[in-house]
Formats: structure tokens, sequence, C-alpha cells
């Protein structure tokens, strides 16, 4: 690659040079320079564009959700408060009826819908059940543990940034990698090859699981760590291998949006 | 709650933020953005069953998004430009003032929009340069290019920004 070549590339994506791009800014002191100042900018234009997201948001989209939706199935626990607050109103909407000024006058409504929320995500507390819960995941989706392939490096990166988690560097063989809820919370699910067998890793900017260092009774080693905004889990059998996969994951990913 | 509440909540709590800022920058106001969000949710509820491969789901909801503001342009023309610049500073992260900073928002306010997008689509929500081609409907290389003049006239709008600063006193 000549300095040409670097610069348009760089200017692309500054984040996510290929392999010769790399090669060449180590190398080329000028394209170095060049290089470094795009960083620069990279990072102040992602801190522009991080502009705050008002606080109510998801009470405001969920209660806006809850009043046009027209079947509320039959549920069950903290929801009662929340449709019986609801229904009487649902009737009085009509669809040119300004939302604005109608969240604002019910922002208390808002605000219980907030802490409806805050409970209906039961926080798991006891280690034992944390490491069931994870580990029935795993069995129901038995089939990411015997896939021998490396996957490709657009599906990992597709599969991470749909949780808007960013790859900074190599994180090793995976060889599954695919979104899904754990815990009801949208997650990155990756399967590791180590030398010991797989390790399964899941990372979960939207769960905040408190963290453990568990040894299932199947013989599977459960580990939860909690990050900077969300939480990662490990399962595997070996305790060094799921320590070395731990570090390299930890420094190996960011999370955006935080 | 029912797997497709649980989901739509899952869905709702992953992606209100970039959502929200990227209608931000796609409209210029707080307040048509939260409106955009939650019309997008909306939306997305009553169409989550068409929703079948969940890794999609970050695009879908861009397109849902965008499809929206669409609307919201046939419903009333809105001129981007029309925005006072004040209500493009957030006054609620609790920042501390950088010039800069500020500098870089004006500069991304006054880029094309054409420009603008892709790199909302790349930098906000993460999209390669080929999901950004197939969500704006373009060519892959007429996203290459639009990403690169995108930064370079940040970095002229940064840069002749500095030289008046330093030039006046
Ligand atoms: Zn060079
Ligand atoms: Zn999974």
């Amino acid at each position: 690659m000549n300095c040409m070549d670097f610069r348009r590339v760089s200017l692309e994506d500054p984040q996510g040079l290929s392999e010769s791009a790399t090669i060449h800014v180590q190398s080329c002191s000028a394209c170095n320079v060049y290089y470094r100042q795009l960083l620069k900018q990279e990072r102040l234009l992602e801190r522009a564009l991080n502009v705050g997201v008002p606080e109510d948001l998801v009470a405001h989209t969920l209660l806006r959700h809850g009043f046009e939706q027209k079947d509320i199935p039959a549920k069950t626990g903290n929801n009662q408060e929340l449709d019986s607050t609801l229904t009487p109103i649902n009737s009085s909407i009509n669809s040119s009826f300004s939302w604005r000024r109608f969240a604002t006058g019910f922002a208390l409504v808002a605000s219980i819908v907030a802490v409806t929320i805050g409970i209906n995500v039961q926080q798991l507390s006891d280690p034992e059940e944390i490491a069931r819960m994870l580990v029935s995941h795993i069995e129901e989706e038995a089939h990411t543990l015997s896939a021998r392939d490396t996957v490709s490096k657009g599906r990992l990166t597709n599969t991470l940034s749909n949780v808007d988690i960013q790859q900074l560097a190599h994180l090793g063989d995976v060889t599954f990698a695919g979104n899904c809820l754990v815990d009801g919370k949208w997650a990155a699910h990756l399967v590791m090859k180590t030398e010991q067998g797989p390790v399964t890793v899941l990372l979960m900017p939207n769960s905040k699981l408190r963290s453990i260092d568990h040894l299932g009774s199947g013989g599977d080693r459960v580990q939860t760590v909690a990050l900077r905004g969300g939480s990662m889990a490990l399962i595997g059998s070996d305790r060094k291998e799921l320590d070395l996969v731990r570090e390299r994951v930890v420094s190996s990913v960011r999370i955006h949006h935080i | 709650m029912n797997d497709k509440q649980k989901l739509f909540n899952s869905l709702v709590e992953a992606y209100q933020k970039p959502l929200y800022r990227y209608g931000y920058w796609l409209c210029g106001d707080g307040s048509i953005a939260e409106d955009l969000v939650q019309e997008t949710f909306l939306r997305a509820w009553r169409a989550l069953d068409s929703l079948h491969n969940t890794a999609a789901a970050k695009s879908w909801l861009v397109t849902i998004l965008r499809r929206e503001n669409a609307r919201r342009f046939q419903r009333k023309a809105f001129e981007y430009s029309d925005v006072p610049m004040e209500s493009l500073v957030d006054e609620g992260a609790g920042e501390v003032y950088s010039a800069e900073l500020e500098t870089m928002r004006i500069g991304i306010e006054r880029l094309d929009e054409k420009y603008r997008e892709p790199l909302l689509m790349q930098v906000l929500m993460g999209f390669t340069q080929e999901e950004i081609s197939e969500q704006m409907e373009i060519p892959a290389n007429t996203v290459a290019t639009r990403l690169r003049r995108a930064r370079l006239q940040l970095r002229d709008f940064l840069m002749a920004d500095e030289d008046v600063v330093g030039g006046v006193k």
C-alpha cells in the first residue's frame, strides 16, 4: 500500500484499518502523523455526535407504546399497576393529539412506568441462580458449541456492532457469533476456540449482572464480570482458559453509547 | 411478559440512544428526534413479527426511522438550516464547554445531508460500508467517497476555525 492509498482508506474508516494499512502506517512516518491527526479528529467527531439523550426517553417510548397497543396481553405482577393506570386514558387519545404536551402532563405516569420497568427486570442476585440462567441459555443453544470453523471478520463485527460494541483488536479464534436475548436483554453470544475446549462469551451491554465465579455441578465454570456499562459472562470448563479469554476480551472491545 | 414484549423492550433499551442521536443529527432538533424515536418504535412494534433475523434489528430500525423522517418532510417542509445554532448545543450532558467540540458540532451540522448521513451510520450506528450502501441504496464506492469527503470537510472546517481564532488576536 502506498501513501495515497493509505490516506484514502483511513479517511473512509479511520477505526477499521486493514492489515496492509496498519503495516503501512507503522512504517511510514508521514502517514503516521497524518493518521494520528485523523484519529484525534475522529474522537472529537464521536464526542460531538454523542449528544445527551433525554433520560425519560425509554419511559415515554414504552408508555406511548402501551397506549397505542390495542391488544394488551394478560399480564401479571407489576404490569397490573401499569395497565390500570393506562386503561381509562386510552380511549381519549386520538391520532392528532399532540403527544408532547400530553407526555409532559403525565410526567407522573411516566415515572411510574420507569419504576415498573425497573422492577420488571428482575435482578438475579444469587450466584447459583445467575450461573443456572447462563448455563441453561447455552444448553438451549447447544449448536453454538459444535461449530469448528472460524467465523468471518464481517460476521463478528456485525454481531458486536449490533449491541454497540466495537472491536479494537483481534479476539482470537471465534467459532460462533450471533445476537440473542440473554435474560431478556439483547446480547452478543460468542464462542472461542481454546486448547481446553470451547469458551462461551456473552457480552451484555444492557445487563447489570453482579460479578460471580461459580463452579457448577456439571463441571462448568461460570464467571461474570461487570464492565463499564454492562456485563460479560464466560462459561467453560478450564479456569485458566477462562482467565485468558476474559483478559483478551476486556482489552479488545469497547462498548459505545454509555 | 411475553417474548414479543421482551424483545421489544430490549430493542428499545438497546437502541434508543443511538437512534435518538441519529434522529437528532438528521433533523437538528431534540424534541423532533424524540418524536422520531417514539414513532420508530411504535411502527417497529406493529411490524415486529416480520423481524425474522434479530441480527438485522439495527438496520431495520434505522430504515424505519429514516422513513419516518421522510414522512415528516412530506407533512411539513423543514429546513435544517432554520434551526438556531443554540438548539444544537447539548445542554443536558453537563460536559465542560469545549470550543473545538462546539466547532465540530457546527461542522457536522453544516455538512450536506448526503455526506452527513453515511457518517452517522458509520460512527453512531457502527454500520459497515456495505450496510450503508444497502441502507442508502447507493453503490459502495459512492459510500466510500462520501465518507472521505465528509471527514475532509470537517477537517477543513476545524482548520479554518483555528485560523480565524489565531488570526484575530
Ligand atoms: Zn505513507
Ligand atoms: Zn445465545
